[in-house]
């Protein structure tokens, strides 16, 4: 029986923090399942996700938090039985508006309020085409539950604020 | 030469106007192709245009003219079409422009030169005028909120249909249409619905809708057959089923009338031609679009919305411009882009100066006219069929009704044709009680009295209709009607302004060239003004020959085989274009074609075309020299070959380079079995050198509003004509007055030959600049552009270039070092132009953080200089914020544009000084256009939306 874990990593970036983690799980037979891993203002965040025979599950746990000599901050989510199986879609989100303070935590909160997670954030301010104003942008990847109503999302989000564009597509396939 | 040497017929004085338009002479353009190391315009196309596509035979056209030539020949194109007086209706009446707004607004260049307001700073003016036409129509119609204009009617209530299936929640796709609505709007609705997928049902609003799911209805008030039915039923039964109500109305008669938004209706649509606008043989003029607010932010086209300049004073600019084209793409739900901002300026200042009083009296009198003509016809004996009406009567003439026809043209008059046994009439505010007499005596009664009639006569207007609200109450509606004022309130709007006839505007793919006086001239006559869309062919003989002409004309420049003039801007050329392509697949059994191919560096307007041509948008890559990733391209081909229905690009490349490998690009699509599109914005390098239709094109749209003299308006009118192979002019626009045959192509404008009242500006010009003159303005477009990139390159990046290092007819400068290392961003520099008395480049299109410059030939050699003197020492002045010289926020960039009222502050707040802020060169000192307002805050803007004109007591309240 495998049990799976979340283990999230900061650390200042240098070469090799990469190889350093790979190393330990496989030290401990741990299999590497998906990750995201992001360079943000010269630091080093990345989260993976693993599954390790339960037996190895303690020893790796306490492994990954000795890395904490090498530089690297770990915390564990683990002992989850199984993968989330659950009954969440997966849906894009396109959002785009005149760029001002606190928008991405208002959205963030907002879709937290619908029990809508995000997968993956994209945020990007530009140039508007032609006026030349400054305009947010953020494309994201979403998980909503599947009794959710799409619309009621929509709504609350570009209620936040008036000069919000709001587009979201709802992907058929449910995840897990 | 001694004066008894000179010639009698010297050829300099045919190609007179030619040295007119363009703007450099000779010696600049000798000097110029020096400074770019070549002797001649020869060698310099040579160096720019690639060998496989350049054509070197003249032009098939005619040698150019003079000024006068052109005019005589426009006379008499305008004398062979007969002005009769229309009783047409149909949704164009005839109207008396207000001499003052004819000469002050239609035939002043410092309205019609100017561009779309997309800076608003230096365009204040017209932003207020069109807030005024903003206010004007959701006043009349009683909704919270109105666009600024839309390209027609018939456009207009297919936007609606849009508009209603985006915010209706009913799961239908069905969209009801009322049968009295104007045949041209139904046909137009027709063409948009099909590609959409929508089914559209027409029939009588009064018994066809129970039973029906829908997701939204159009009706028409007063009717096309003049009935004014009480809708409040109809709108309560649509939304029950969760449709939404669209409502086509005549803004005169809301004068009189309860408007739709007092009785339940979403939306209203409908044209304001008949607001001192002339018909024009069908345009152009500004339909308009209102709404309520909560339905803003799916409301299509431009909206000018009130905000506050850096000082907190009051300052208006485009508003939530997040829901256009040009930022949403394949995701935005109209393709609008230029509208009719000078006919909406028009229209709105008819209102101004008419006020509400005089609205409401010009509607009284022509409500009354219509119930004596209604009086007199029953009294003859003759069956009006219309009960409540406002301007327009439905007469039963059963068997007479051609001979009636025939005796009102022997009279001058023009009556409605609706079938074999009625006829319609429409008055308007310039019908007189003669007129009326004059009618009678078509029906054979020319002795009845008018007085007697009149005696017998009462109100039409069913009691329950009647307008109670009050409109127009704001200030500016109520104080400009004296002649004097009203002069005064143009000549203020327009001063605050920078138009072509004050500055150069450079905008990169907007080609602002010469609109000159001479191809405006015809425009304002009445042989081209005061012909009814659908007057009989016979008396419009001088319209079809310039049509034929200039269709013939077009065709020549672009190597295509036929054009059709219908579509009435750029996008709806567009999506004709498409629809052309779609045509031509369906015909060949390969209707499931709908992948569209779209180079990621496209105008917005494309991927919105094809997403309401029904297509699916895949985005092409460019690859490091801004051309079309060729791998990309074929691997997208070959991934799509079984669906692709076409390419859509752009040539020369809003990159402003003509790419080397367009007759592959066009190889591999046609390859894969799609069609090739080219975007024609740009055939201002092209004219006379290469021809979209011989190196790849199966179609193309022009913009005459751009290549062709055709003045921009403020935002429009435009004219966006397609031409195409032979092969798909079966596939071009249709009759609007005639259901499309099945697999033809139905109407894409109202009026049959759309914008037709501004064709004899771009026949003008081609006439007088004739086929050397063309071909000179392209290289010298492509000259001047070159000059410019070869000036400021040692100061900025020229991001894109041919492989010999030049340019087309433009040019993008980057300007994202800089901000790498000064924090002066592209808005900055656009905004400290103003400060040198100029207009900006493009802003951030295609390329976010660039400016994209576009000289036209039309601009001198010491214009392109001040230019270039100005840029360059702006440049200077971001070299002082890298080098700290400058503060890195308080600078003259930032806080760009200076104004007056800054200046005069008591205490000047900046460490920079006064001079500095703006006099930064000496030119400035002798004439110096001054920004009205400073930098407009856009993000207050947004959040705080005030579309019509605000209260005075709001302005105060912001203020304190
Ligand atoms: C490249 C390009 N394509 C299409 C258009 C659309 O033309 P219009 O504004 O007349 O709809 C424009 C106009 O700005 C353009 O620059």
């Amino acid at each position: 029986m495998n049990k799976y874990l979340i283990i999230t990593v900061i650390g200042a970036d240098r070469p090799g923090l990469v190889e350093l983690l790979a190393r330990t799980l496989v030290a401990h037979n741990a299999n590497w399942l998906e990750s995201r891993m992001a360079n943000l203002a010269g630091r080093f965040a990345g989260m993976v996700e693993a599954d390790v025979p339960e037996a190895n599950f303690e020893p790796l746990v306490e492994a990954l938090e000795k890395l904490q000599a090498d530089g690297l901050k770990v915390m564990v989510d683990g002992g989850l039985a199984e993968p989330a199986e659950d009954s969440f879609r997966e849906a894009q989100l396109e959002l785009v508006g005149q760029d001002r303070v606190g928008i991405v935590q208002e959205i963030s909160s907002a879709l937290a309020r619908h029990g809508v997670s995000i997968e993956k954030l994209h945020t990007q301010s530009e140039s508007a085409s032609m006026s030349g104003e400054t305009l947010f942008r953020a494309r994201a990847e979403l998980r909503v539950p599947n009794d959710l109503d799409m619309e009621a999302l929509q709504q609350s989000l570009e209620l936040l604020a008036d000069e919000l564009m709001v587009d979201i597509d709802l992907q058929r396939q449910t995840v897990g | 030469m001694s004066q008894s040497n000179a010639s009698l017929r010297e050829p300099q004085i045919h190609s007179a106007f030619v040295g007119r338009h363009i703007g450099p002479r000779e010696v600049d353009k000798r000097e110029m192709l020096g400074i770019l190391g070549l002797s001649s315009m020869e060698e310099l196309i040579d160096r720019v245009v690639p060998g496989s596509i350049l054509e070197n035979e003249p032009l098939a056209l005619d040698a150019s003219c003079t000024e006068q030539e052109a005019l005589q020949a426009l006379r008499r194109l305008a004398h062979m079409n007969k002005v009769f007086k229309s009783f047409i209706g149909m949704g164009y009446y005839g109207t008396f422009t207000p001499p003052v707004i004819l000469r002050n607004v239609l035939e002043s260049p410092a309205w019609y030169t100017a561009y779309t307001p997309y800076q608003p700073e230096i365009s204040q003016g017209r932003l207020e005028a069109i807030l005024n036409f903003q206010t004007m129509v959701s006043d009349l119609t009683g909704l919270d909120i109105a666009n600024s204009s839309l390209l027609d009617e018939g456009t207009a209530a297919a936007e609606a249909m849009a508009l209603c299936r985006r915010m209706s929640k009913s799961k239908s796709n069905t969209f009801f249409v009322s049968e009295i609505c104007h045949p041209q709007t139904i046909e137009v609705i027709r063409t948009r619905a099909l590609p959409m997928g929508y089914r559209v049902v027409v029939g009588d609003h009064r018994r066809e809708l129970d039973g029906l799911e829908l997701f939204g209805v159009l009706l028409q008030y007063p009717g096309s057959d003049g009935e004014i039915h009480d809708y409040a039923e109809v709108v309560s039964t649509a939304h029950e089923k969760s449709a939404l109500v669209a409502v086509a109305a005549d803004l005169l008669s809301l004068a009189l009338l309860k408007p739709p938004g007092e009785f339940g209706a979403d939306i209203a649509i409908g044209s304001t031609q008949r607001f001192g606008v002339p018909m024009g043989f069908g345009g152009p003029h500004a339909a308009y679009m209102a709404t309520r607010e909560s339905f803003k932010r799916s409301l299509p086209g431009r909206i000018v919305g009130v905000s506050i300049d850096s000082r907190g004073d009051p300052a208006y600019r485009l508003a939530m411009q997040t829901r256009e084209q040009h930022i949403r793409r394949e995701k935005a739900t109209s393709n609008i882009c230029t509208a009719q901002v000078l006919l909406a300026v028009m229209a709105s200042m008819y209102a101004v100066y008419h006020g509400p009083d005089g609205l409401r009296n010009i509607a009284r009198r022509v409500h009354r006219l219509t119930t004596v003509l209604a009086e007199g016809l029953r009294q003859l004996g003759f069956e009006v069929m219309t009960r409540h009406f406002f301007d327009t009567l439905l007469i039963n003439t059963g068997e007479r009704t051609g001979q009636l026809h025939e005796a009102a043209r022997v009279r001058g008059m023009n009556l409605r044709e609706v079938d074999g046994k009625r006829i319609g009439i429409s008055l308007d505010e310039t019908t007189t009680i003669e007129d009326v007499t004059a009618l009678w005596s078509v029906f054979g009664g020319g002795d009845l009295n008018p007085t007697a009639m009149a005696a017998s006569a009462g109100d039409r207007i069913p009691a329950g209709l009647a307008r109670s609200s009050r409109f127009l109450t704001h200030k500016v509606f109520n104080s400009h009607q004296s002649e004097t004022a009203m002069l005064r309130y143009l000549r203020m709007l327009a001063d605050r302004d920078l138009a072509l006839d004050r500055a150069m505007i450079p905008l990169g793919s907007c080609t602002m060239k010469l609109n000159a006086t001479a191809e405006m001239i015809p425009v304002t006559w009445p042989g081209f003004c005061d012909i009814h869309p659908f007057a009989p062919a016979e008396q419009t003989q001088g319209y079809s020959e310039l049509i034929s002409e200039l269709e013939r004309m077009l065709c020549a420049v672009t190597g295509y085989a036929a054009v059709s003039l219908q579509p009435n801007a750029g996008s709806q050329g567009e999506f004709a274009g498409l629809l052309a392509i779609n045509g031509y697949h369906q015909s060949r059994g390969e209707g499931h074609r709908n992948i569209c191919l779209i180079p990621s560096s496209a105008h917005g307007t494309n991927p919105a075309s094809a997403q309401m041509a029904g297509m699916k948008v895949v985005v092409v890559n460019c690859d490091s020299s801004g051309n079309i990733d060729i791998a990309d391209l074929t691997a997208k081909a070959q991934k799509h070959s079984l669906d692709l229905a076409a390419i859509m690009i752009t040539y020369p490349s809003t990159h402003g380079v003509f790419e080397e490998s367009v007759r592959e690009v066009c190889r591999i699509v046609h390859d894969h079995g799609g069609q090739v599109y080219i975007d024609g914005a740009n055939l201002n390098a092209l004219v006379g050198v290469c021809y979209p239709g011989r190196f790849g094109g199966d179609v193309s749209h022009l913009n005459l509003h751009k290549t062709f003299s055709i003045p921009h308006g403020g935002g429009g009118p435009g004219v966006g004509p397609i031409g195409v192979c032979e092969h798909l002019q079966p596939f071009l626009p249709g009759n609007p007055l005639a259901t499309a045959a099945d697999g033809a192509v139905g109407p894409v404008s109202a009026a049959p030959w759309g914008s037709a009242g501004i064709l004899p500006i771009s026949y003008a010009y081609i006439k007088m600049m004739g086929r050397d003159g063309l071909l000179e303005a392209t290289r010298s477009a492509i000259l001047n552009a070159n000059y410019i990139a070869h000036r400021l390159r040692e100061h900025y990046p020229v991001l894109y270039t041919g492989p010999n290092g030049m340019v087309a007819h433009e040019c993008i400068v980057d300007l994202r070092p800089l901000k790498e290392s000064s924090g002066i961003t592209v808005e900055d520099v656009a905004k400290r132009l103003i400060d040198y008395g100029f207009h900006a480049p493009t802003m951030s299109f295609p390329v976010a953080g660039t400016l994209m410059i576009e000289p036209t030939e039309s601009e001198s050699k010491a214009e392109l200089d001040r230019f270039c003197e100005a840029m360059i020492c702006i440049r200077q002045e971001i070299r002082a914020v890298e080098t700290g010289t400058l503060d890195a926020e308080d600078n003259p960039l930032r806080n760009a544009p200076h104004t007056i009222a800054e200046l005069t502050d008591e205490e000047w707040q900046h460490c920079y000084s006064r001079a500095q802020a703006v006099y930064p060169v000496a030119a400035l000192r002798a004439g110096k256009y001054w920004s009205p307002v400073g930098r407009i805050d856009n993000v207050y803007g947004d959040r705080n939306l005030v579309c019509s004109c605000p209260a005075l007591s709001e302005y105060a309240d912001e203020l304190a």
